[in-house]
């Protein structure tokens, strides 16, 4: 099956044997295209002597750590065939990834995410609220993770209305007319979690007001970092929402602007599930081995969507735990996992974190 | 000027400008760092912190009188006298080598500012606490108007008060913090140490190796060197040059590895996830910079590097926390082209002195402050960096009638 032809599958119906040979006749062909296309990547292959291996299983690819895209612009394509630029600002230092897309990779994208949003909202584009500022989208080729979410789910909506203005205020007014509006059918409810949290949530709790937004899906994404710091889990984050606005249909997705589009969405269980675009391995910091189900490792993703830069199999900052594979109550096919959060920071920190006044010495 | 005095609690710079110094090495300040020895060893505290317990061996009595025989040698019959007030900017990260540098300054009659950056270590801070209880007995009156631990984040105000009324500065730090500080003017008559980052390897002859009996100690001792604190010392190997013929260095190699790999496996060094993706992305990073060979490893406790016959060697990249860059040569002038400033101690096995002094004497390289043989990497001696401390904590008063 060719990648194009992916698109026709359903994301959520592939057996894992099936799997496992799409993915890695997928992900071969797209290894051997970045160490053409790709000086850096291929000079990153042939130090472990692999630029010229294909590989029998998704778990032999190398893969590379995520803020090598921070360090090196990676791109596999001529500059003239770039359309935009992603940007992510990492936690730990100020520099950001640069993801180079071109029209391929952004067509694959659209496509990949279409196939797994319409599972959750259906065929038809419903009106849609976002939980932003118009700000984060004005530059149209150069976007933060921000914008660059919010741009690929706004092909799910109609009617786009913004829900914040330019000081992140929540324009209540605007809510409700559109709320008014549509208050016969179901609506579609993005954003990013902690900015639902801090801007929408805690705007709504302050001022004591109720809004009914049971016809509505809400999805959101972006890490629970800023808001497990104040102790709010999922559930409390879900339980809230419910009581203010009696939102039910609540899906969180994990992903990162390195492999947007083949992202993980949230099931009924509160499991993250690899869509047929992509697989997740929990890899053992000390080996590099394998673990095996249900055991805490570091987050590779494979993704065979990238193909304008060398960003199909990554190996995150983030830990987490397979649960299963093709087997979640939901009913969904692919791996399903939990995210535990970001992998501690040593206490000796290495060289990539240097700041003046703070840098390792003797 | 905002600063947290750390130690002694309730005094400030002023009522050090008019303190007293010492002659060298002073009854009164013999005693104080010797207390301070005694203090660190019996505090259970202190045990999980092997550099503090180094330090704490390090300046107790029989060593101290070590040291003061050696100054006494070297000053023969000169007149040497403190220079004053000594400004330390300790570098802000878990390393405590700076104390050796305070404390030595100390021991030949300085008056000593030490700063200390906002995030303190954990045995820094244990420190701390031990000096301010010993500074509070009454037979250390004196000693406490010697010394005073100030913490500040970067605020170059009060690094120019205090570098304005220093004899002395001492930079520890990285090459942005050193040009930072250093644009900070010192009194015109002061002097200035610099303490930066260094680049250490190790130097194996590959056919000594095969011969030696007793290989297990060799390779405590490189454990040692290298992993005591994750090869984030300075003078912590994180090259090794292999000496001799490709047939001798392969041979001698595998066993090397597969030792201190049994080793590592045994003593279970300090790991971190985070330290496993830090190598891994200098050792893709290094990749792109030039042309690498990466040998497989089982375990991440040790990552290696084969770099063959390199023009040129990116330092820069190495994070640490057990990374080996690995070369070849047949001679030793071979790495004659990689070295520079940067470079500070060579731990050497199986190559002589007379060898090791030819090959400085005859090729001049542009680095390298110190050779010492594996498993003494860390030790600290007052000669350190090419500075001689006893000589640039004091001046010399010349009597010619």
């Amino acid at each position: 099956m060719d990648i194009e032809n992916i698109f026709d599958l359903e994301p959520y119906k592939l057996e894992k044997n099936a799997k496992q040979t799409l993915l890695t006749k997928c992900l071969n062909k797209l290894t051997q295209h970045h160490v053409k296309n790709c000086d850096y990547y291929n000079n990153m292959l042939l130090a472990f002597a692999l630029n010229n291996s294909q590989f029998s299983r998704i778990e032999e690819f190398p893969f590379l750590p995520v803020r090598l895209f921070k360090d090196y612009e990676l791109k596999s394509v001529p500059n003239n065939e770039i359309i935009k630029t992603l940007t992510s600002s990492g936690t730990t230092s100020q520099k950001v990834s640069k993801i180079f897309i071109d029209k391929t990779t952004s067509g694959y994208q659209i496509k990949a995410l279409a196939n797994i949003i319409k599972t959750f909202l259906g065929k038809k584009r419903l009106p849609m609220l976002i939980v932003d500022t118009p700000n984060v989208i004005k530059d149209r080729t150069l976007f933060s993770a921000r914008g660059a979410g919010i741009l690929g789910l706004a092909n799910f909506g109609r009617d786009h209305t913004y829900l914040l203005d330019d000081n992140m205020k929540l324009d209540v007014i605007q809510m409700e007319l559109f709320m008014e509006k549509y208050k016969d059918e179901p609506i579609f409810i993005f954003g990013f979690t902690y900015i639902i949290w801090k801007y929408l949530y805690s705007y709504l709790k302050k001022h004591n007001i109720k809004i009914d937004l049971s016809n509505a899906v809400l999805i959101h994404s972006g890490g629970w970092k800023k808001i497990a710091e104040q102790s709010v889990s999922k559930k409390d984050f879900n339980k809230c929402l419910f009581t203010l606005t009696k939102l039910e249909r609540i899906y969180n997705f994990y992903g990162m602007v390195e492999q947007v589009g083949s992202i993980f969405m949230d099931c009924e269980y509160d499991h993250f599930h690899t869509p047929v675009f992509s697989d997740i391995i929990m890899r053992d910091p000390l080996t590099w081995g394998v673990l095996p189900f249900k055991q805490e490792g570091i987050i590779e993703v494979l993704s065979i969507l990238p193909h304008s830069y060398p960003g199909h199999i990554l190996l995150t900052e983030d830990l987490g735990i397979v649960l299963g594979e093709d087997d979640c109550p939901c009913g969904r096919m692919g791996k399903y996992f939990n995210v535990s959060g970001r992998i501690p920071k040593a206490e000796l920190r290495g060289c990539s974190d240097t700041y003046a006044y703070d840098v390792i010495n003797i | 000027m905002k600063y947290n005095v750390l130690a002694p609690r309730g005094l400030n710079n002023k009522t050090l400008l008019n303190s007293p110094i010492f002659l060298p090495f002073d009854k009164n300040v013999i005693d104080f760092i010797n207390t301070l020895s005694e203090n660190i060893l019996s505090n259970k505290d202190f045990r999980e912190f092997p550099e503090m317990i180094a330090l704490a061996f390090w300046i107790r009595r029989t060593n101290i009188e070590k040291q003061k025989k050696i100054f006494e040698k070297n000053r023969g019959n000169r007149l040497l006298f403190p220079r004053g007030i000594v400004f330390h900017i300790a570098p802000s990260n878990v390393d405590t080598i700076f104390v050796y540098s305070w404390l030595l300054s100390m021991l030949v009659g300085n008056i000593n500012v030490v700063r200390l950056s906002s995030n303190i270590s954990p045995q820094t801070n244990l420190l701390i606490g031990v000096v301010n209880s010993i500074l509070n007995e009454v037979k250390f009156e004196k000693i406490k108007e010697q010394v005073l631990l100030v913490q500040y984040s970067h605020d170059d105000q009060i690094t120019r008060e205090f570098s304005s009324n220093c004899d002395v500065r001492v930079i520890w730090g990285g090459d942005q913090t050193i040009c930072k500080i250093r644009a900070i003017p010192l009194n015109p008559h002061s002097t200035e140490i610099i303490f930066s980052d260094k680049f250490s390897l190790a130097m194996i002859d590959a056919n000594r190796f095969l011969n030696y009996p007793h290989k297990d100690d060799l390779i405590q001792n490189f454990y040692n060197d290298s992993f005591l604190f994750m090869q984030m010392a300075c003078s912590s190997p994180r090259l090794v040059v292999w000496v001799g013929n490709n047939r001798e260095i392969n041979s001698a190699k595998e066993i090397f590895w597969k030792l201190l790999d049994e080793k590592v496996k045994k003593d279970h060094p300090e790991f971190y996830a985070s330290n496993a993706i830090d190598k891994l992305v200098s050792t893709y990073a290094l990749s792109i910079e030039q042309q690498i060979k990466v040998e497989l490893s089982e375990t991440n406790y040790i990552n290696r590097i084969f770099i063959d016959n390199p023009k040129v060697l990116n330092i820069e990249l190495h994070c640490g926390a057990g990374l080996f860059y690995e070369i070849h040569v047949k001679k030793l002038e071979s790495i004659i082209p990689l070295i520079t400033k940067k470079y500070q101690t060579i731990s050497v096995f199986g190559i002589n002195e007379n060898k090791i002094k030819s090959f400085l004497v005859n090729n001049i390289p542009n680095g390298i402050d110190r050779i010492v043989p594996i498993g003494k990497a860390l030790e600290f001696s007052h000669i350190w960096d090419g500075y001689d401390l006893f000589h640039e904590y004091t001046r010399e008063v010349t009597i010619q009638i």
